[in-house]
């Protein structure tokens, strides 16, 4: 059925179209272009601006039909040049800029406004408009990142529709009618999303614009690359574009294995925190007791070095950790892997914080995302796509509506909980049954399973969470595993994390052996002597501020970061990295999918790639890495087989999506697609840089010194890992009556140092909050914005936020309490165990 | 005095009673055809009758039906949403005569199989909601209504909605959006015919007030019966409510084909003839979506296919006269800008063709007119409607856009020098 072809003719000339295939899409394939605006390719057809009219021939005679919403049909007959046509679209066109207010020289869409467009190439030269235009407020904030002006609005039903259908927040609608017809919110309600910029992204006019793009550039100046946002490691395909060497915005590209155009806002407007100078780390710094003072590289690298060393020599090799729990590029990745396996030979070593699973189980049978999305059974595994992938949280949307049966298996509701077939708690004390049900559920379906292993709920141990997974992937055998915990992909890939099976390192290196979660509690027991923190904010990764002014008397903390955070307040060495945008590289998402990283604008004051640091590093110990150059890392990366065997820039020349890895083992051909500038306005060509890749960059010439490390020493287990050994684990104890599982959960907006950068995100922070079943809540005597005090390992004051949907979704004999959002003081609950018990008191107001 | 069918009990004071209704032959109809035929007995006497659609575009109920995609579960949608300008015939069906309506909706969900019958009524119609709800009420206490109907084995229910405010919610795709609880869009044709995919995505029949008010009378008398009234396609009798400038407007029910316009507005059982020493400049044959007619077209017949052979329609069933105190300006004015505030706004050329179209009309009444804009006024209808033909071409969605150019295009290609003399004495001559 799929390959059914129809005959049909356009202009009188024969085509073949696949059945079921909507007219204007063939019409493009024939290579004929018909005018639109209200379609896009990735949203179900309206038909509503009229624009894409042609003749077709049917049974009652010839008539005008939109081609958006018609299907292709045999033996149809189809005309796109006739004189009735063009009238039509030249009316159209003309009703269109009659109330337009036609400010095209202020308007930040003029230059790459397909409504522009159509009037320059169709239109006439004159108004026979006369009459006074509709006018209203103008501007007007719908949210805190998106403005609107209605009187640019050509009433697409391209936002709303992105909103209702697309996101499943149907936050903007239209009022009114006629030619009164306007685009708006609900009374008190902004339209607060995490898609919200698309809806700009997707106007194909002026009327909606985004608060850190107004009035920043025109496209004219704009200069772009093709790049991965970094923001989460779904990988989403992004236009980079910048302007005077400053980063001005990020559009999505339609990439049909990843994020068919869509990004989240976080991912969106992360350019307006790499432009946040003040909070930038721009040079070297090192911190003699209490004053920190700028450094040239050579000093500051020269310190970090020595203090390595002197750990190495006093200490042990062990005794020096890294840590990381953020998405840094798989070159850097590879770089401090190759660093700490085969100079620094150390075992304490994780790339990847957030990874609270066995890194080797995601590898065995892996899934890309489009494999996932078509399965027979998608089982969700302790993941908020939502909160923690957001795109991934749109594609799940729609592949739900187009028939997709999900099976989720969460400690938490998410928003997809309504709308999955099945919803099946995970508690502790019935992770069995859990499991049980999730096979029941799936049935005879077993052919084609995959499951997202995510990491989402902290209280939920890692080691508890292997469990589940391991369990699972026995019952299921042919199971395909994608992997969904959103930092940690390229650390997983080369080895930068304990468990890690396709380890890339020459031989005799060292086997990365201790999870981050050790390693911070060993940094604070004083079990190290040199903690070198990649990018991360240790308060993200359990340690509180509290922690942070006394861990610089037990060990010489070196932070490489992007941003200040109290981190880099509190390291003895700091050393500024390239911020997203800033070097040019690859990466690979949760997929594996090999991706480009493009480079915009130069870095930012004495700002280095992180692979150039650890190159530096390993000369500066008296060893070398073996790479001067970008290409080198790759050549290099490469040749050290494994899982990226194969591994290289040349794809980038000829397909915007890479390829899977492991090559061998993953075939699925990358979908050519034509970018198209009405579905993608802001886009009309990504450069293909694949060539630029393969050239690479010159590092600049590295300071030599003369450290001499001492082979002798052999690497020594200081902390054993917890994580992910796939050994039975115990089940917990149970709960006493008045105790709770304590869930932790992720939000898209959490305290981080890039977002607290972000002058047009960081609002958007929200304290951390009890979130409970209005049932639950008269369970425990707490309502509505009561406070309370919730006790762990720490105790917490928290907000109560009383939810509806949970009273659908939660259990009603749950003993989980939930608490929404990362903090210092949220992860203070934890202790360093398995699952995690709690009590809760209300605290009585004054 | 032609034959009464729909209307046959509006002499009466207490029309609208229930004790009126039974002493005159109220559920008959209902019970003929639940106890002694089946189902497509019923629909087979309806297409004998030839019973044309009632709610503007006239396309036989029985063949309506027909096309009914089989499925567990049809609805039955009835369009009381009457809001057109000059159009009150089903304002009268509903207030007067409310089981008559009831008891023809019960019969066409019978014949069609209907698990559901919604009644959509315009919501300013108070009093009629009213009594339809009691109407409804009161068949359920007698049994005409809900669980096995007169001890036969057809069940089925009405519900009562109060429409939504929006002269394009009568539009059936609209109607039943705004069913739904959506905004008031119609939807495209193909694929949303409502027999295919309606109400809930469900096979529906959307049928008009007047409609089905005809069925008791032909189960009762039979198709044929129906069908010796009237000639050719168009049987039965039809009401006709004539406004605008005459002596004696009102709702006036007549046999199809048997009078012409003529008689409508001069004849005594009628409308009497004009206010004295005026002159008819034209009429709208079929309310105000439809082309008009001059003084050369009074004597065409009351009947479907000869009004569209001279190039208009019976519409909604009202007849508008203008004689020559009105402005024809002022009139296409008034017209356009129904339209334009009555327009959905989904689809841009009526969105915003209507808009335009409605200040220029506007202008030119006020003294402000051009030359250029009679040629522009024609041409903004052509992109409307291509050709401004009739039937009518649609760059649209609906057809309530393709309604504005037969008004605009008759105005001024007929009354040219009026146009003129606005603009060139830029007042209007008739204020
Ligand atoms: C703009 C517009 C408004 C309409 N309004 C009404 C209405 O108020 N009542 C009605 O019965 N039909 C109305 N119609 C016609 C309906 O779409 C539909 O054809 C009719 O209800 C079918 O009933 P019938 O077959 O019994 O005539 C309207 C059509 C359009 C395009
Ligand atoms: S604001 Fe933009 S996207 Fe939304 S309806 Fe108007 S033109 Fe379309
Ligand atoms: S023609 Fe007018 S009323 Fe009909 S759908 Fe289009 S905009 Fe709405
Ligand atoms: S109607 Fe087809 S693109 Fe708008």
């Amino acid at each position: 059925m799929p390959d059914e072809l129809v005959s049909l003719t356009f202009d009188e000339h024969p085509f073949q179209a696949q059945k079921g295939t909507k007219l204007i899409d063939a019409l493009d394939a024939a290579g004929i272009h018909v005018p639109r605006f209200c379609y896009h390719p990735r949203m179900s057809a309206v038909g509503m601006c009229r624009m894409c009219l042609v003749e077709v021939k049917g049974p009652r005679g010839v008539s005008l039909q939109p081609s958006c919403y018609i299907d292709v049909a045999d033996g149809m007959e189809v005309f796109t040049e006739s004189a009735a046509v063009k009238k039509a679209q030249h009316g159209v066109l003309e009703f269109l800029l009659a109330n337009h207010p036609l400010d095209c020289p202020v308007c930040d869409k003029g230059g790459e406004c397909p409504l522009q467009d159509q009037a320059f190439a169709h239109g006439s030269g004159e108004t026979r408009f006369v009459e006074e235009k509709r006018h209203y407020a103008k501007p007007i904030p719908i949210s805190r990142l998106i403005k609107l002006d209605r009187e640019r609005c050509i009433q697409c039903d391209r936002c709303t529709r992105f909103a209702d259908e697309i996101a499943g927040e149907p936050l903007i609608d239209f009022a009114g009618r006629g030619g009164a017809l306007r685009i708006a919110t609900f009374s008190n309600v902004d339209f607060d999303s995490y898609f919200s910029g698309n809806v700009a992204q997707i106007c194909p006019v002026g009327a909606l614009t985004t608060t850190p793009y107004r009035f920043k550039a025109r496209p004219w100046d704009l200069v772009q690359s093709a790049s991965t946002c970094m923001e989460c490691d779904l990988g989403c395909q992004v236009s980079l574009q910048s302007s005077q060497n400053e980063l001005t915005r990020m559009l999505g590209i339609d990439s049909d294995a990843i994020n068919h155009s869509w990004l989240c806002d976080r991912g969106r407007f992360t350019t307006s925190a790499v432009n946040n100078l003040e909070l930038r780390v721009a040079r070297p710094r090192l911190r003699d007791q209490s004053r920190s003072a700028e450094v040239s590289w050579s000093k500051a690298l020269r310190a970090a070095a020595l203090s390595i060393k002197r750990t190495i020599d006093e200490r042990g090799a062990s005794a020096v950790a890294i840590v990381s729990g953020t998405s840094l590029s798989l070159e850097t990745t590879y770089a401090w892997a190759k660093l700490a396996s085969d100079v620094i030979r150390t075992n304490a070593v994780d790339g990847a914080a957030d990874l609270r699973t066995d890194a080797s189980l995601l590898l065995e049978n892996p899934a890309s995302i489009n494999q996932a999305l078509s399965a027979s059974k998608l089982v969700l595994v302790n993941v908020d796509p939502k909160n923690e992938l957001p795109v991934m949280h749109l594609r799940l949307r729609a592949a739900i509506r187009a028939g997709l049966s999900v099976i989720e298996l969460n400690t938490t509701p998410t928003e997809l909980t309504p709308i999955v077939d099945h919803a099946i708690a995970l508690e502790p004390s019935r992770l069995g049954q859990a499991v049980d049900e999730v096979i029941a559920a799936i049935g005879d379906q077993v052919d084609d399973v995959v499951i997202v292993a995510g990491s989402r709920d902290r209280g939920f141990g890692a080691a508890l969470n292997t469990r589940v997974l391991k369990d699972l992937l026995e019952r299921l055998p042919g199971a395909k595993v994608l992997n969904g915990t959103p930092h940690g992909a390229n650390a997983v890939a080369v080895g930068f994390t304990p468990n890690a099976p396709q380890v890339i390192r020459s031989s005799g290196g060292v086997t990365p052996s201790v999870s981050a979660d050790a390693i911070v509690a060993g940094a604070l027991r004083g079990d190290f002597g040199t903690l070198i923190v990649l990018d991360s904010e240790l308060t993200r990764l359990g340690m509180s501020e509290a922690d942070l002014e006394v861990l610089g008397e037990r060990v010489t903390v070196i932070a490489l970061s992007t941003f200040e955070s109290a981190t880099t307040h509190s390291a003895a060495i700091v050393l500024p990295l390239c911020a997203f945008g800033e070097e040019q590289g690859s990466t690979v998402n949760v997929e594996w999918r090999h991706l480009r990283l493009g480079r915009q604008v130069e870095p930012l004051g004495q700002a280095r790639s992180g692979w150039m640091i650890a190159a530096e590093l390993a000369s500066m110990l008296g060893d070398e890495l073996g790479f001067l150059t970008l290409a080198d890392v790759m050549r290099d990366l490469n040749q050290s087989g494994g899982l990226l065997a194969g591994l290289g820039y040349e794809y980038f020349a000829e397909s915007l999506d890479g390829p899977l890895f492991p090559l061998s083992r993953r075939e699925e051909p990358c979908a050519p697609r034509i970018l198209d500038p009405m579905a993608t306005p802001g886009i009309a060509s990504v450069d293909r840089q694949g060539a630029n890749f393969a050239a690479g960059r010159v590092v600049e010439p590295t300071v030599a010194t003369g450290f001499a490390l001492d082979p002798g020493k052999s690497p020594q287990a200081l902390v054993s890992a917890e994580r992910g050994t796939g050994d039975v684990v115990r089940d917990p104890d149970p709960l006493a009556e008045d105790e709770f599982w304590l869930s932790l959960v992720p939000r898209l907006y959490d305290v981080s140092p890039s977002l607290s950068a972000n002058p047009f995100l960081a609002a958007w922070v929200r304290d951390p909050v009890l979130k409970l079943s209005p049932l639950q809540g008269e369970q425990l005597g707490l309502m509505d914005g009561d406070r309370c005090r919730l006790i762990g390992a720490a105790t917490v004051e928290l907000g109560v936020e009383l939810t509806k949907a949970f009273d659908l979704s939660v259990r009603s004999d749950s003993r989980v309490l939930v608490v929404d959002g990362l903090t210092p003081a949220t992860l203070s609950l934890l202790e360093n165990q398995s699952w995690i018990k709690v009590r809760v008191e209300k605290i009585n107001g004054e | 005095m032609t034959e009464r069918i729909v209307g046959a009990r509006l002499g009466y004071e207490d029309s609208e009673t229930l004790s009126r209704f039974l002493a005159t032959g109220g559920d008959q109809g209902l019970r003929r055809a639940v106890l002694e035929m089946r189902p497509e007995e019923v629909a087979d006497e309806v297409t004998t009758a030839n019973l044309l659609g009632r709610g503007g575009a006239g396309f036989e109920a029985g063949r309506k039906w027909s096309m009914l995609r089989k499925a567990p579960r049809r609805y039955l949608v009835i369009n009381g949403d009457e809001s057109e300008p000059a159009t009150f015939k089903d304002h009268l069906l509903v207030e007067r005569d409310p089981h008559q309506l009831v008891e023809g909706a019960t019969i066409a969900a019978y014949a069609i199989g209907a698990s559901l019958v919604v009644i959509y009524l315009r919501g300013e119609f108070a009093l009629g909601l009213e009594r339809v709800q009691q109407a409804i009420n009161e068949a359920y206490a007698r049994n005409a209504l809900g669980r096995s109907i007169f001890g036969s084995s057809f069940s089925v229910d009405i519900l009562l909605q109060p429409g939504a405010g929006a002269y394009i919610c009568g539009e059936e795709t609209s109607l039943i959006e705004s069913l739904e609880g959506k905004r008031g869009f119609p939807r495209i044709k193909p694929p949303y015919f409502p027999a295919v995919i309606g109400l809930y995505g469900e096979p529906t029949i959307v049928n008009n007030v007047e409609t089905v008010s005809n069925l008791p009378w032909i189960v009762q008398h039979g198709g044929a019966a129906f069908k010796a009234l009237g000639e050719g396609r168009s049987t039965g009798t039809r009401l006709f409510a004539l406004s605008g400038q005459v002596q004696r407007p009102g709702p006036y029910e007549v046999e199809m084909t048997k009078i012409t316009f003529r008689d409508l507005i001069y004849g005594k059982e009628y409308g009497q003839g004009l206010h004295p020493d005026r002159s008819l400049i034209a009429f709208i044959p079929g309310g105000v979506s439809a082309p008009w007619f001059f003084p050369e077209n009074l004597d065409i017949p009351l009947g479907q296919d000869e009004v569209a052979k001279a190039g208009s329609m019976l519409g909604s069933g009202s007849v508008i006269v203008m004689d020559d105190t009105s402005c024809p300006v002022r009139s296409a004015w008034r017209i356009a800008r129904f339209f334009a505030r009555e327009s959905c706004g989904q689809c841009t050329p009526c969105r915003e063709g209507g808009a335009w179209i409605d200040k220029i009309l506007r202008r030119i009444e006020e003294g402000e007119g051009r030359e250029a804009d009679l040629d522009l006024l024609l041409d903004l209808c052509d992109n409307i409607s291509p050709g401004i033909k009739w039937p009518p071409a649609q760059t649209t969605i609906c057809v309530l856009g393709p309604s504005i150019p037969p008004s605009v295009s008759a105005a001024v290609n007929h009354f040219r020098d009026d146009f003129l003399v606005h603009i060139k004495e830029g007042r209007c001559p008739h204020a």
